[in-house]
């Protein structure tokens, strides 16, 4: 391994914005990561909290959204801003889930707990904010507790002989998440009348029966975090990248610029024809990169690129488990963070300080 | 599901004591904060270390069985203690607010594709 391996800040960018803005890539390691946002930190740069110079650079730009996910651009705030609202999405926006489930009839091979555990995780269309919490030793009302039912009976279709495979042979052999039906109590009927509580998808797997097995089961579900159960985390995964970013240093051309191209996934190098005519490598769609640093393992590049990634421009991945759409899930992150802040403002009034 | 408890809701702040000649006084301590985490710790640290008059501040978990985070904050004696955190709440807030009204406003817009569905 060629041991002459120097990290170059591109020569025509300001060197301590660069210092204090990106990361460095480099061949082995990724380096200068460290949090330098505190105030006092640079000399040349006032870094004290100020809203309406940070609102002026702050920008929020959807990529695009899907039924089930979106992907969207944080550009102009910390990384303790985007892991905020990355943990908050997964562990602390509420949802409903099954959490008591009476097994009035069980007679299939699973077992109780196995298909009560199951029930759990079946992720519930409802209007969240119309309910409250219950608490351990809440009596259930119509406002925090949303009571489903499931009555499946597996039997033999009349004159199917025995050889025929099980799915023609019998009705309900399979037990899916659409058996589940909502049973409205008090006003619920009226109050989510134009969104009537289901689970989220009709095709979820809940069990199989056999001829003669059944099930009868009362379910009731309440709203929680996913902080206290994973079953009641709204999304699939919720994640962010940094933005990355490629610095050619000197022209790269003919065929090292089509290895050079090949190095990076497809579409992030593009190959234009320089003013010489010759085959020039350019940067076409750093977001597309991955930072797998494959450019870095061909020495002749070494000395070529420099890779970083922007501190503060964040790239962020939200897919929804059904229960939620995305853009109102995201709403109700950036809501649940003001909350947790005030109810901290109002313990802190609590503790009489001066 | 007790964190939810409205009556824990409003009373989660305690003061760490720290006794000798370095006692505390009301420019520097340690708030210990119950059913928090790295969630509202690290925002917190980032958004309080801004302020200029804020000397040092910092939070850890002292024990992962246990569901408090320690937060300290050390200020020049221009501002106390609680003021600086006060401050970094609110501006939490103000900033939370800002960066929800542009995703509703984005959300709204025509300026992305919205597509059936598509590979992550």
């Amino acid at each position: 391994m060629a041991d002459n391996y120097q990290y170059q800040i591109p020569p025509n960018v300001d060197r301590e914005e660069f210092m204090r803005t990106r990361v460095f890539v480099e061949r082995d390691q990724v380096t200068n990561t460290t949090s330098n946002d505190l105030s006092g930190t640079w000399d040349s740069f006032d870094d004290r909290w100020d809203f309406d110079a940070w609102k002026k650079q702050f920008r929020l730009v959807i990529n695009r959204m899907s039924f089930n996910a979106v992907e969207f651009d944080l550009i102009g705030v910390h990384a303790s801003v985007a892991n905020t609202l990355r943990r908050i999405l997964i562990a602390e926006v509420p949802t409903m889930a099954i959490e008591d489930v009476f097994i009035k009839n069980n007679t299939s091979v699973m077992m109780d707990e196995v298909l009560a555990h199951r029930l759990g995780l079946i992720p519930l269309r409802a209007d969240v904010g119309k309910f409250g919490e219950r608490g351990p030793n809440d009596a259930p009302t119509d406002l925090n507790t949303i009571v489903l039912n499931l009555k499946v009976k597996c039997e033999r279709i009349q004159g199917t002989p025995k050889s025929m495979p099980r799915e023609q042979r019998l009705t309900n052999h399979t037990v899916y998440s659409r058996d589940i039906i909502w049973d409205p109590q008090g006003d619920q009927a009226t109050e989510h009348k134009d969104n009537p509580i289901q689970p989220a998808f009709d095709d979820i797997v809940i069990t199989k029966l056999n001829q003669g097995e059944e099930l009868d089961i009362v379910m009731h579900a309440r709203k929680g975090i996913g902080r206290d159960h994973a079953k009641y985390s709204p999304v699939g995964t919720a994640s962010y990248r940094i933005m990355p970013e490629i610095h050619i240093l000197r022209p790269i051309v003919g065929d090292a610029a089509h290895k050079f191209a090949e190095s990076f996934p497809p579409g992030v190098i593009e190959i234009v024809k320089n003013a010489r005519g010759q085959d020039e490598a350019k940067v076409a769609n750093a977001r597309k990169d991955t930072v797998s640093r494959n450019v870095l393992r061909h020495p002749e590049f070494l000395d070529a690129v420099t890779l970083s990634r922007k501190r503060d421009h964040f790239i962020f991945n939200v897919e929804t488990v059904g229960s939620v759409t995305p853009a109102p899930l995201m709403v109700q992150a950036f809501d649940v963070l003001k909350q947790k802040c005030l109810k901290l403002r109002a313990s802190l009034d609590n503790l009489n300080l001066q | 599901m007790s964190a939810m408890d409205q009556d824990i809701q409003e009373n989660r702040i305690s003061l760490v004591p720290i006794d000798g000649e370095h006692a505390d006084d009301n420019t520097c301590c340690t708030f210990a904060i119950q059913h928090e985490d790295h969630t509202m710790g690290g925002i917190l640290r980032y958004i309080i270390g801004k302020n200029p008059d804020v000397l040092f501040c910092g939070y850890n978990l002292p024990h992962p069985a246990e569901d408090v985070m320690h937060f300290r904050i050390q200020t020049n004696g221009k501002i106390t203690a609680a003021d600086a955190f006060r401050k970094g709440l609110d501006d939490i807030v103000e900033m939370t607010e800002h960066m929800s009204a542009e995703f509703s406003k984005q959300a709204h817009g025509t300026g992305f594709q919205y597509v059936p569905s598509y590979d992550l």
